[in-house]
């Protein structure tokens, strides 16, 4: 429950958009509970003298620090205006932030006074409780329907959906699916319906192509053409190169290639397939290319993909998909006469057996609507049963009699006009634009307890999966047995073990570690001539792993703080000098102290989405780290800082931090980043690229620029820079004290003192996502057994998605 | 592949050369009398933002003489400095405003929640404002709907909403909802000539049919609700029936319209192109006011803040910093804001192109200039002060704007909204109050 960004600001201890749960406690009044009243004379007798006495000064009709007035403030707790205010107060008050150090402190026996009072206030708050039921209606986000989408039709979807509005992200948590941001307007409606239309335009589209395949006849392959010219000097290469017959197949030696004539390039998914081995892991290269003309033998080529061969004495199958939109230009622009080329691009020979190419690849698109060799007999049953299971996935529950005659009609309809499977993708259209499709939590017309158990098989897929349920879950709906134990607890282990819950440690490391801004930040080339941008996904996928390895596979949630381990491959450890990976999978790979690496904190993700792009940036580090590791956001910068001063002495040769620490010396400034700063600064041993280093470059431009320059004309493009090195400072105090110094002494102090803080954040965040709602002040119970089990179990993610999922506020969505 | 519905020859548009168009108010107007006629045609408004403010050194500065946005002088002696110069030749068309922003979001806290209120006045708190206000733009075109092929036309280089600190879009609608922006120069171009497109009028059709279904599909869905899920409903419906209003809309526009060819326009066309970008959008907005297609259009050139997309265009243009550096660390670098006014002086000179192709095109008994008003500004007047919006209003002489003036507000008692209330007047509409303004009359701006 806390505000989590930074590049705006907030009143100074205020935890923004708590009208929700104000609104909850005013509506409330069930039987008996009108006799939950404020205790007002406590407040005037003891409550209301202790705020004169310590806080009007700054927060009364003089100043209102922080947007907060405290002599007005409405002192019945329970159904008065200041809710808000008083969980403000309370948590200001109770953990010592307030008053200030260097302001008079209340005595012991005040402070016990405020203290009960507050206390007894908030427990009425919490039995005066709600009646009013909770919203369970939202729409789904962009990202569930790109996969719903695929459940559904089998089908992928490219970047159809990018004409939605981007969904808003809650303040509260940073997460994309509170069901209160999820807004819908009659443009966006009009988005909506061409997106489904796009995408089933496209499915006909494709439905119609004839599949081809293209095969080379290695056993009978002439590995010794001989060479033909055109003309006397123009030379027509060689379909092969460095390729020699063995048995039945062929070697192809490092460098060598094989063409094969593909009869046209493929209009929608192509798949090229081969049997191979290699005696160590290999690398094939596909590409498709032509030959210009007879006359111009140049050859043009575009890179499809490549296929990584295992290492070993048996012979394999491996398939490459790719698709028409990987092409250039040149290739999908008219007929020409097409090869495959397979380069060896390992460093050993490589053994092949078979090479295929099939075009347009829609047999499974098809077959998925209506399978090839079905009699014409057969037809109306298999698509009735089609319309029946689409319904029923799509709706997520059983559909009604009136349900399935209705899409039966559209299917009737259009089979007039229309091929069985384009019909039948005709009645797919209207069931996808349906707001049965398109919202959360809506009740058929079905029984309670039939209800409650497809609303939680619903709640359980759009929350592991990011999508519809599976037919296996849909059936233990309907049987009635997935809300009981020990239904459920199989369903979840399933559920994670399925690689669409992928999805969901995707999507939510997304949300919830901000690792958007990696994109954002672009490294500079001045500071960083060798970093490459291919770089920047690699780190992406490398936190994507480490979330993975905790959430689905169990490893305990402090390795996100410090681990004796990374994921990395090949390249990605090259970057970060880390030796002995091989390979371009990811892997799990051992390191000890002196790699400087392990956990989330050292990951260039991070590293580099929380700098500049030129240095190391000690504020958004600290801020990053207070709230989305410690779940501790610092309050939010005051409204028209000061821009930095550059008539600082020295300050074009200053690093980043020094000039930014200059501007904390100011007394406005300081209070704030005394929360901020001493996080950041064990971070200053890696740049903004993500590498260790131990001295800090500062690049500033050369003096004076050259006299006599055009006013109007842009700069130079590379006006001369001055390099200079500068020693590191990754010392600093703690608010608590504590003396750090360096990212390991930081990751220690982190697991030594703060465990319980970052899990509390991880559960709080789960469990908001889960029911795709902020949390407020009646979650709290739940929050803390949460947490205990939590930490009672090791970390284990999947067991806290068990705990979660089997709790009544999960189950019966309250 | 995606699919390609039509197609059109991409030879290169001949800019300023026109366009071979019949208006179509004109023919329909045969045999009126003159001033009847005249007073027929029809008002357009397009408000163009930038982000960031503008260059604005102090005066002690030596880049102050050259670079500071603000005109030198007052009233009608008023004279560009570098970085406003191309708007020169247009300098009795159009007025310079100083000392006019939305005073609710001086202490907004994130200076870049400011562009989401630019054309509401709306106070934008970030973690506590969910929803805007409806914008100057909207109010506009709701009171005209009907009266053209497209209500009105949201333009923005980003496209679609963006968020409340990040916003795509300058246009937000009666409940404050952002209006996803369009970008794709394409897709705006076919949205402005749907009846020559077949496959478009085929969707027109197919969500005609879809709208139906879905107001079927709703009847059964309101049922056991509580109260915040009837609301969520009940919005869905709205959007819903508005929906079918417009599709209605533009069905009865794509028969309506004339049999003359669309224009041939060069539209493949990337925003990182950003001069070309620029002035095709702007061509866009000109050629929908000319053809009375719209009558109302906003249009983005660059979001805010270091991590929009559009962020590097000033680099695009050959300046070494993007734009967020550039209004950031002007007072760092001895000639800062020099670049930034190199910036400021490549927003000017597009500006000056909608200006001049608006002005050489006759209409009437003078240009389409004097009855199209062209609003542009940024939310702050620069880095984070929201204060003192850097404005050029042009055009619109015939409708009441007194233009070739350079008039500087008093902050403490204007505010920009009361100018908003003023063009909606410009534009016919009713309206003596918009968003937080103060109904101030400022004849001496408009009468």
């Amino acid at each position: 429950m806390k505000s989590h960004r930074w590049n705006g600001w907030i009143p100074f201890f205020s935890k923004p958009m708590k009208g929700l749960v104000l609104l909850l406690v005013v509506v409330a009044s069930g039987q008996g509970r009108e006799d939950i009243k404020s205790d007002l004379d406590g407040f005037r007798q003891n409550v209301k003298p202790l705020l004169q006495k310590y806080c009007v000064d700054c927060h009364g009709p003089n100043k209102q620090k922080g947007d907060m007035r405290l002599d007005e403030i409405d002192p019945d707790v329970v159904r008065g205006t200041s809710f808000d205010q008083w969980e403000d107060v309370r948590e200001a008050f109770n953990s010592g932030e307030m008053p200030p150090e260097e302001k008079p402190q209340p005595t012991g026996a005040e402070r016990d006074l405020m203290t009960r009072w507050m206390d007894m206030e908030f427990k009425k708050v919490k039995l005066h409780g709600s009646t009013k039921k909770r919203g369970t209606v939202r729409r789904l986000t962009r990202y569930e329907l790109k996969y719903g989408f695929e459940d559904l039709l089998g089908f992928s979807i490219h970047n159809e959906v990018d004409r939605l509005p981007e969904e808003g992200t809650s303040v509260e948590t940073g997460l994309k699916n509170n069901s209160r941001m999820l807004l819908i307007s009659s443009p966006h409606l009009e988005s909506y319906l061409d997106v489904v239309m796009t995408i089933i335009e496209r499915m006909k589209e494709i439905a119609v192509f004839e599949p081809f395949v293209n095969r080379a006849d290695i056993a009978n392959l002439d590995v010794a053409p001989p060479v033909k010219y055109t003309s006397e000097k123009k030379k027509i290469p060689p379909v092969l190169a460095k390729v020699s017959r063995a048995g039945t197949g062929i070697v192809i030696e490092k460098g060598g290639y094989l063409d094969l004539n593909v009869t046209s390039i493929s209009k929608c998914k192509s798949q090229t397939s081969i049997a191979a081995k290699a005696e160590s892991v290999g690398r094939i290269e596909v590409a498709m290319g032509f030959q210009r003309s007879d006359v111009d033998t140049r050859l043009t080529f575009c890179r499809m993909g490549t296929i990584d061969i295992a290492e070993g004495d048996e012979l394999r199958d491996y398939i490459l998909e790719s698709y028409p939109e990987g092409l250039t230009e040149e290739f999908t622009k008219g007929d020409r006469p097409f090869f495959l080329r397979i380069t060896n691009r390992g460093a050993e020979n490589l053994y092949l057996e078979s090479l295929e190419y099939r075009g347009n690849v829609n047999t499974e698109l098809v077959n998925t609507l209506i399978p090839h060799d079905i009699r014409e007999s057969e037809v109306d049953r298999q698509v009735r049963s089609k319309i029946a299971s689409f319904v029923t996935k799509a709706f997520r529950r059983t559909p009604t009699e009136a349900e399935l005659k209705k899409y039966q009609q559209v299917y009737e309809l259009h089979a007039k006009e229309e091929s069985p499977a384009l019909a039948l993708l005709s009645a797919y259209k209207e069931i996808l634009c349906s707001p049965k499709f398109f919202y959360l939590g809506l009740s058929g017309n079905l029984g309670g307890k039939e209800d409650a158990n497809f609303k939680l098989a619903e709640r359980l897929a759009f929350f592991l999966w990011c999508s519809v349920p599976d037919e296996p879950l849909l059936k233990a709906a309907a049987e009635g047995s997935l809300i009981r134990q020990p239904e459920l607890e199989s369903q979840v282990q399933r559920m994670l073990k399925d690689e669409k819950s992928r999805r969901w440690v995707e999507r939510f490391a997304d949300q919830w570690l901000q690792t958007s801004q990696l994109g954002n930040v672009a490294v500079d080339r001045n500071y960083y001539p060798k970093f490459k941008d291919t770089i920047k996904d690699l780190m992406h996928r490398e936190t994507y792993e480490a979330v993975n390895d905790v959430f689905r596979n169990g490893s305990p949630a402090i390795d996100l703080l410090k681990a004796d381990h990374v994921f990395v491959n090949q390249t990605l450890a090259s970057f970060y000098k880390l030796k002995g990976v091989r390979g371009e999978e990811f892997q799990k790979v051992a390191v000890d102290e002196k790699s400087h690496r392990g956990g989330l904190l050292t990951q260039g993700t991070f590293l580099i989405g929380n700098s500049d792009g030129m240095n190391s940036h000690a504020i958004l580090r600290g801020v990053w780290l207070a709230d989305v590791i410690l779940h501790d956001p610092p309050p939010d910068p005051p409204a028209n800082v000061p821009p930095l001063d550059e008539n600082i002495p020295g300050f074009n040769k200053m690093t980043l931090n020094q000039k930014l620490f200059a501007h904390r010396n100011n007394e406005a400034c300081r209070s704030c980043h005394r929360k901020i700063d001493p996080w950041g600064i064990p971070f200053e041993n890696f740049d903004a690229s993500g590498l260790w280093r131990t001295k800090v470059l500062v690049v500033s431009k050369a003096s004076e620029p050259p006299k006599g320059e055009e006013a109007s004309a842009p700069k130079a493009k590379n006006p001369a820079f001055e390099k200079n090195y500068l020693e590191i400072e990754r010392k600093s105090t703690l608010e608590d004290g504590v003396e750090v110094d360096g990212i390991e002494k930081l990751k220690e102090y982190l697991i030594n003192h703060r465990k319980r803080d970052f899990a509390k954040g991880l559960v709080e965040r789960i469990l908001a996502y889960g029911l795709s709602r902020d949390l407020d002040f009646h979650d709290e119970e739940l929050v803390d057994e949460l947490v205990d089990h939590f930490e009672g179990s090791h970390y284990s993610v999947p067991e806290l998605i068990e705990e979660i999922v089997s709790s009544e506020t999960f189950s019966k969505r309250k | 592949m995606a699919s390609k519905s039509w197609h059109f020859e991409r030879r290169t548009f001949l800019r300023g050369a026109g366009i071979t168009l019949g208006l179509p108010f004109l023919n329909a107007m045969a045999g009126a009398s003159e001033s009847k006629a005249l007073a027929a045609l029809p008002k357009r408004a397009a408000f163009i933002f930038f982000p960031n403010g503008v260059s604005l050194p102090t005066e002690k500065d030596p880049q102050h003489e050259d670079w500071y946005w603000f005109p030198k002088g007052e009233g009608r002696n008023f004279e560009f400095r570098k970085s406003q110069e191309a708007l020169n030749p247009y300098r009795e068309d159009l007025s310079v405003v100083s000392g006019l922003s939305h005073p609710l979001n001086r202490n907004s806290g994130d200076a870049h929640v400011n562009p989401t209120g630019y054309l509401t006045s709306k106070e934008m708190v970030k973690g506590k404002t969910a929803l805007n206000s409806i914008s100057i733009d909207q109010a506009i075109a709701n009171h005209h709907a009907g009266k053209t092929q497209l209500a009105s036309m949201p333009l923005s280089t980003v496209g679609g909403v963006g968020s409340l600190t990040r916003n795509y879009t300058l246009s937000y609608d009666k409940d404050g909802k952002g209006i996803p922006a369009w970008s794709n120069l394409k897709e705006i171009y076919e949205r402005m000539y749907v009846a020559s497109n077949p496959a478009a009028l085929a969707r027109l059709k197919g969500k005609t049919h879809l709208l139906n279904e879905i107001h079927e599909d709703a009847k059964d869905l309101t049922r056991n609700l509580g109260k915040e899920d009837q609301g969520t409903l009940e919005e869905y419906l709205q959007a819903v029936s508005e929906l079918e209003k417009k599709i209605a809309n533009d069905r009865l526009w794509a028969k309506k319209e004339s049999a003359t060819a669309p224009p041939e326009i060069e539209l493949d066309i990337e925003f990182t192109d950003v001069e070309n970008y620029m002035r095709t959008m702007y061509d866009l907005m000109y050629i929908a006011f000319k053809s009375d297609i719209s009558r109302v259009a906003t249009y983005q050139i660059a979001s805010e803040g270091g991590t929009a997309p559009t962020n590097n265009l000033s680099k695009r243009i050959g300046l070494t910093q993007d734009l967020h550096q550039l209004s950031h660390s002007a007072a760092k670098g001895k000639e800062g804001f020099k670049d930034w006014g190199i910036w400021d002086q490549f927003v000017a000179k597009q500006l000056a192109y909608f200006i001049n192709r608006l002005k050489e095109t006759p209409e009437g008994d003078g240009s389409l200039l004097d009855r199209t008003l062209v609003f542009q500004g940024a939310a702050t007047s620069r880095v984070h002060d929201n204060t003192n919006f850097p404005i050029i209003m042009a055009g619109g002489k015939q409708m009441g704007h007194k233009a070739g003036q350079f008039i500087t507000y008093d902050e403490k008692k204007n505010a920009l909204s009361n100018l908003f209330a003023r063009i909606g007047n410009a534009m016919d509409v009713p309206m003596e109050n918009f968003g937080d303004s103060s109904g101030i009359p400022m004849t001496e701006l408009f009468g």
